[in-house]
């Protein structure tokens, strides 16, 4: 589970914005027919929808989410949320209704979708609650008119600082307080940014130090990603998709980082074999970019690993899937490390055998391997030919370096 | 020396197991220390290297480590670094009464033809210091040009007869305790590679204990590990994300590069429980993703892609 998914605050009291999570919180308790939408906006990550969610679990109310993920056109908003909000539920049970990411909704499209949000205003018996960036869109204002504004800032660093510390501190990671208040900075207030950035330089180790966050150059947008990861997986027609091919904040390479980590997320069997051929299709064209400058094929790996992948599906997949960030940097990075350990043990066993790197890897290393498990007098003696390090033996042996039978081969 | 393909390495070419033919000739060159350069074509583990460097200590002597130059064109990073190299050791006059130095270059059939054609150049420039011994697994993938300037001489897998003869005299060196049949399974499996026979000699003898046939059984499974295809049949069974994380596992473990990984998928592909005609296909989409690794930019999404494929045919 992401840090994201696992530390969503689930009451009220763990949100960090106190002064608007009451504001929220009384209006949505005193709600009555013919009280006001409340829409909450402020810069991305500040916690809105994290608020609904955790009022909705703490009040016991059914949460109805609508999401840019969605084909949100006024005939689907009908259907799921006015629907939602004017039939009351079996067991008597209250509900909220979220519009998520409202200034979302404009787009081809979403047509006929503002008239369905006023619809749905007018005749809800349950509180309804907007999220949007921007309030003051030129293309919101019929909807602002009749809502309760609540402004969400940017989240103090120090706040976000004091949360990554707890987080750490739970998930048993020892972490240097000038490091975490370096994450909080660069995410500039936005609390989902820095949880990203923490499980990016936190996964897999124990420890986190300053330099760990030398990884993190560069990714800026990530936040926007997730829409854009929304409309390719969730969208069964092609203008959606080539529209978010043109207008992604993210690179083309990103794109592609990141549609491959969470396809197996949202597909499976001949869809998922379907979509993986297209996105391999559009890696060739990459590589085609990378090998011979030819960026005119730009334009075909950027719509295939969109609309390609998008159209692959013969089935949406309806649940809500939290995106992963794609781990290949570490992972690059470990491989990287891994690979550079294997050709200098290649070539170390290559000089003294009279033999290229490759042909040790296919013909000696995997009868090497065995020798060193089964007798550490003649492991010991190669060592000393070769002159291993004790990263090059943890190698051979597939075990950390600081193993027991490393030191003894290593003495 | 402790690892025994190094240790038994012959230093004389009368020693040089099972290519009778090709030493007595090259006896002859070395005798009358004129020599033409000399291209050396076989598969692995026939004495190609062991027949090189035999070479140079037959006209060296104890010398002989200043006056040759081992290059493997696989490791060398381009032509360029194998022709600054070639100039900085011809630069220097040979040590002793030698009319001219060797340069040893192994797995010439890794250069692509552009550097062949550059490496033509420098063995003509070089000529009047240097002989060249090329070493390749194909010659047709020798230009032309480089073959028609060398003496070729093909080594063959080495027969049974020799290899058993080599191996009872390491046996006998080591102290092996082993089975006649043992040693004769060594002998059908390696396939003619003396330096694979005797890896699977001293890797079954470095328990210390009797070595009889299952051992080497043991020990030539060891060393092909079956954990590319683990992962085949758990994406066989469906479960796609786990079989995924486990390839990652592999690949950040052993430091596998993702042709290696192919090349292994593509060797166990028709041991795995699948219909002929499922093993078929996916003989295709291997060779597919192969391609498109080679022309692509993302080893991994190759992979994925591939891995991908074999999900359906495990539900047939």
């Amino acid at each position: 589970m992401s840090f994201i998914e696992k530390y969503r605050p689930k009451q009220t009291d763990e949100l960090l914005t106190k002064k608007n999570t009451e504001t929220v919180l009384s209006a949505v308790k005193a709600w009555k027919k013919g009280s006001k939408p409340l829409l909450l906006y402020g810069p991305t990550g500040t916690g809105k929808t994290s608020t609904i969610h955790a009022i909705a679990k703490e009040l016991g109310y059914e949460l109805i989410e609508l999401n840019a993920s969605e084909d949100r056109t006024g005939d689907a908003i009908k259907e799921k949320a006015l629907s939602a909000a004017t039939q009351r539920s079996l067991f008597g049970t209250k509900k909220i209704i979220l519009l998520d990411e409202i200034d979302g909704l404009y787009g081809r499209t979403d047509r006929g979708a503002l008239p369905a949000v006023t619809e749905l205003f007018e005749k809800t018996i349950y509180p309804v609650a907007l999220t949007a960036e921007d309030a003051y869109d030129q293309r919101l204002r019929p909807i602002r008119d009749k809502c309760t504004l609540v402004q969400y800032a940017k989240t103090n660093y120090k706040s976000v600082s004091n949360l990554l510390e707890e987080i750490m501190k739970k998930e048993g990671i020892d972490a240097e307080k000038e490091t975490l208040d370096a994450i909080a900075l660069r995410s500039g207030g936005d609390i989902r940014a820095a949880l990203i950035d923490l499980e990016t330089v936190t996964k897999g180790r124990k420890k986190l130090e300053k330099k760990d966050l030398d990884v993190l150059s560069a990714r800026d947008s990530t936040i926007k990603i997730h829409d854009t990861l929304k409309v390719i997986f969730k969208t069964m027609s092609l203008a959606p998709a080539l529209d978010v091919a043109r207008n992604t904040e993210s690179t083309p390479d990103e794109v592609m980082l990141w549609v491959a980590q969470n396809l197996p997320l949202e597909y499976e069997g001949q869809d998922l074999v379907d979509a993986y051929s297209m996105l391999s299709r559009a890696d060739v064209f990459r590589g085609r970019i990378m090998q011979r400058q030819h960026w005119r094929f730009l334009a075909y790996q950027s719509q295939l690993q969109t609309a390609g992948v998008a159209l692959a599906k013969k089935e949406k997949n309806t649940k809500f899937v939290q995106y992963q960030m794609p781990d290949i940097l570490f992972r690059m990075g470990m491989s990287r490390d891994a690979r550079a350990v294997r050709e200098s043990v290649a070539g170390k066993i290559g000089a003294y055998l009279h033999s290229s790197k490759n042909r040790v890897k296919n013909a000696d290393l995997g009868y090497i391997r065995q020798i060193f498990a089964k007798n550490t007098e003649q492991a010991r003696k190669i060592t000393k030919k070769c002159g291993f390090d004790a990263k090059e033996v943890a190698f051979i042996l597939t075990k950390k370096d600081t193993d027991s039978i490393v030191k003894e081969i290593m003495a | 020396m402790e690892i025994w393909t190094e240790k038994y390495r012959p230093k004389k070419l009368e020693d040089v197991a099972g290519q009778k033919e090709a030493i007595k000739r090259i006896e002859a060159f070395v005798k009358e220390k004129s020599m033409p350069h000399l291209l050396f074509t076989g598969p692995a583990g026939t004495g190609k290297t062991t027949t090189a460097l035999c070479i140079a200590r037959a006209i060296y002597g104890d010398d002989y480590r200043q006056n040759i130059l081992e290059l493997n064109a696989s490791d060398e990073r381009g032509i360029d670094v194998v022709r600054h190299k070639v100039k900085d050791f011809a630069r220097l006059k040979a040590f002793g009464d030698v009319p001219y130095k060797l340069i040893y270059l192994d797995e010439s059939d890794a250069l692509t033809s552009e550097a062949q054609q550059a490496l033509r150049r420098t063995m003509e420039n070089y000529a009047q210091t240097c002989r060249f011994i090329l070493s390749c697994n194909y010659s047709s993938k020798i230009i032309e040009p480089i073959q028609s300037r060398c003496s070729i001489f093909r080594f063959r897998p080495v027969g049974k007869e020799d290899l058993k003869e080599r191996l009872e005299h390491i046996i006998k060196e080591e102290h092996v305790k082993i089975d006649k049949e043992a040693i004769d399974k060594i002998v059908e499996l390696s396939e003619g590679d003396l330096r694979n026979a005797v890896n699977m000699l001293q890797t079954a003898a470095s328990t210390g204990k009797h070595i009889d046939v299952k051992t080497i059984f043991e020990v030539t499974s060891q060393a092909n590990p079956d954990e590319i295809k683990k992962v085949l049949q758990m994406a066989l069974t469906g479960k796609f994300k786990e079989a995924r994380k486990e390839l990652e596992d592999i690949l950040i473990k052993q430091g596998l590069s993702g042709l290696d990984v192919i090349k292994q998928i593509h060797n166990c592909l028709v041991e795995l429980d699948l219909p002929d005609k499922s093993k078929v296909e996916l003989m295709d989409k291997v060779g597919e993703f192969e391609f498109r690794m080679v022309e692509g930019s993302d080893e991994r999404i190759q992979l994925d892609a591939l891995l991908a494929q074999f999900i359906l045919h495990g539900k047939k």
